[in-house]
């Protein structure tokens, strides 16, 4: 079997067996096993299962559960309904303080959980009401939400980022440094957004609550603390004074601590939640990672990445039709799958291509995090959408997907200016860390 | 049958969990050896990464039978009853297809560590069959759950897919 004909063969087998609705994880693996076994015969799995320990036997891995469970205590805890309180009652003062309160909760709370949908229920179980209760239009309460909820898999610590370090053996500390100013930039893009829209459709940002400073200052002990574990745990990653696990490691025993000191969330049964959803979690994205490290091995024994890599690289494409063929791409595969999925099906095969075009391996991680955060606010999985209708389902599906759409709008705009300015990504990790090599 | 195969699941999903609470205490003691008392820590290093794959592989069938693992469901989603039952029936047989070889897999590479004895090159010398046997034991209750999960199916009682993430 030449490369060509086996490639296109494996891309039918992993489309059938997703249709048919195999989880990811196993579609990978017995399409790795399936092709070894045709091309190479049955001796070419006499290593599968060191393959497959070997995969999963990495330190660096286990930073993925150890987050996870640090933004799972956070997630359980009421922290997300103080970050939102404090940011309201420090931001009251600001037109339009309410919706940049939001959005700003929604970019620091995603930061802190992780994920998508968590941060979507708990800032929008409060903003949501408060916000349409205070005239802004349903659309874009509901819209700025889920566009914020998003920003958790760019923004660091993040999970996403920590899985395309691993997927394409890059430094997940200059990953996490290349996400927070286009983080940053993306929650400036929103706000401008939403205060634009507000205006526009007649809103005047006159009613607004008073606050005294006792009230600012008494909500500040229960929010800092969390704030100040990220910190920590950002700073450690980049004094390179801990490697990725053991930062995540004590950040997670960090944020159970206080979300049982701060919260009293001491029952063991909401301990076993967090716990268990975290276990559940970590489960489905390491079993993806172990079943793509033997799809890898396969696809290389085969020649694929390689040969796809130089076939374009030979086709003598313009580097941003590439760019662009590149990002639709991506953003179609998000519409079906998470994007830790999409990571590790596609990044291994992408990166070749995309650095021997002369992309930076970093820069490129911000653009494919954009990808995939729009994917989590379209139709058909987009999740944050159907969250949100969990929350306030009198504002039909489709207010909220109109009301995300500008957002979606922000995104691309986003990646076009990164495309301009690849310094937004770049600039951060090359100062504090010195140049890539 | 299907109760007892899920009760199963569930115990060795108990275990996983437990597995990555304690992975959390060892980091955490560590670190403290290494950056607070400034002492070598090594077997720390072993013995998290081998309970992170355990936790996996045993974590798995729970998550498969809670329908947990990541899988495109837009087609089945949209199909009709009688069509979905067939694909959601077929990929639960490519499941155990994939769990039923790599037990197979597992077990041959767990008993030759075990008779040979292997163990780690780190000084600590850990015997290997001992994370080795998480692959027989996790693969060949997931096999078994993907048997679950396809008996349900086939009644009709499978319920909505969750999706992850």
């Amino acid at each position: 079997m030449g490369p060509e004909i086996a490639g296109l063969l494996i891309g039918l087998t992993i489309f059938a067996l997703l249709v048919i609705g195999v989880p990811v994880a196993f579609t990978l693996a017995i399409t790795a096993i399936l092709f070894l076994v045709l091309g190479k015969g049955l001796l070419a799995i006499s290593t599968l299962a060191e393959n497959f320990f070997g995969g999963l036997a990495e330190f660096t891995l286990l930073s993925i559960p150890m987050f996870i469970v640090m933004g799972a205590a956070v997630a359980a805890s009421p922290a997300g309904k103080d970050l939102y309180e404090a940011l309201d009652r420090w931001l009251n003062r600001v037109p339009g303080g309410l919706i940049i309160s939001n959005i700003g909760a929604c970019s620091i709370f995603a930061a802190l959980s992780g994920s998508s949908p968590a941060t979507c229920a708990a800032i929008g179980k409060m903003g949501i009401p408060e916000m349409r209760q205070r005239g802004y239009p349903d659309g874009l309460a509901t819209g700025a939400i889920a566009a914020g909820g998003t920003l958790g898999i760019l923004i660091p610590p993040s999970i996403t980022m920590i899985v395309y370090g691993i997927a394409t053996e890059t430094s997940i500390g200059r990953l996490f440094l290349a996400g927070l100013l286009p983080g940053l930039m993306l929650t400036v893009l929103f706000m401008t957004w939403s205060l634009y829209t507000a205006w526009r459709s007649g809103y005047r940002f006159s009613k607004v609550a008073s606050y005294t400073w006792g009230q600012r200052i008494e909500i500040l002990p229960r929010v800092l603390p969390f704030l100040a574990i990220i910190a920590g745990v950002l700073w450690v990653l980049y004094g390179g004074v801990a490697t990725p696990s053991e930062a995540a490691g004590v950040g997670a025993a960090g944020c159970v601590l206080l979300a049982v000191i701060i919260y009293r969330m001491w029952q063991p049964s909401k301990l076993w939640m967090v716990l268990s959803s975290s276990m559940k979690e970590s489960v489905m994205i390491l079993m993806i990672i172990a079943c793509s490290a033997l799809f890898s091995q396969m696809l290389s024994s085969f020649y694929i990445t390689q040969t796809a890599a130089e076939a374009i690289a030979g086709a003598g494409l313009n580097k941003w039709v590439l760019m662009l063929a590149i990002n639709v791409f991506l953003l179609v595969a998000g519409f079906f799958l998470p994007p830790v999925a999409v990571i590790l099906m596609t990044a291994p095969i992408l990166l070749p291509i995309v650095t021997q075009a002369g992309f930076d391996p970093y820069w490129f991680a911000v653009v494919f995090t954009i990808n995939m955060e729009i994917g989590l606010i379209t139709p058909p999985v987009g999740l944050n959408l159907y969250v949100i209708n969990g929350i306030v389902p009198d504002v039909p599906l489709a207010t909220i997907l109109k009301g995300a759409l500008p957002f979606m709008v922000c995104m691309v705009v986003g990646i076009i200016l990164l495309c301009i300015f690849p310094g937004i990504a770049t600039w951060l990790p090359n100062y504090l860390m010195g140049p890539a090599i | 049958m299907v109760a007892f195969i899920e009760r199963l699941s569930f115990a060795a999903g108990v275990v996983a969990a437990i597995l990555i609470a304690a992975a959390i205490v060892i980091v955490c003691q560590m670190v403290f050896i290494r950056y607070v008392l400034v002492e070598s820590a090594a077997w720390q290093t072993e013995v998290v990464t081998f309970s992170l794959v355990a936790a996996t592989l045993l974590g798995s069938p729970w998550v498969l039978r809670e329908r947990g693992h990541v899988s495109v469901e837009l087609v089945t989603a949209y199909s009709s009853p009688e069509a979905r039952r067939v694909m959601l029936m077929m990929a639960d047989t490519v499941v155990f297809i994939f769990a039923a070889i790599m037990f197979w897999k597992g077990l041959e590479l767990t008993l030759q560590a075990y008779e040979g004895s292997w163990t780690t090159d780190s000084i600590y010398e850990f015997s290997l069959w001992i994370p080795y046997a998480s692959m027989p034991i996790g693969f060949g209750l997931l096999a078994l759950q993907s048997i679950a999960c396809l008996i349900k199916v086939a009644r009709g009682e499978d319920g909505s897919r969750r999706g992850g993430h």
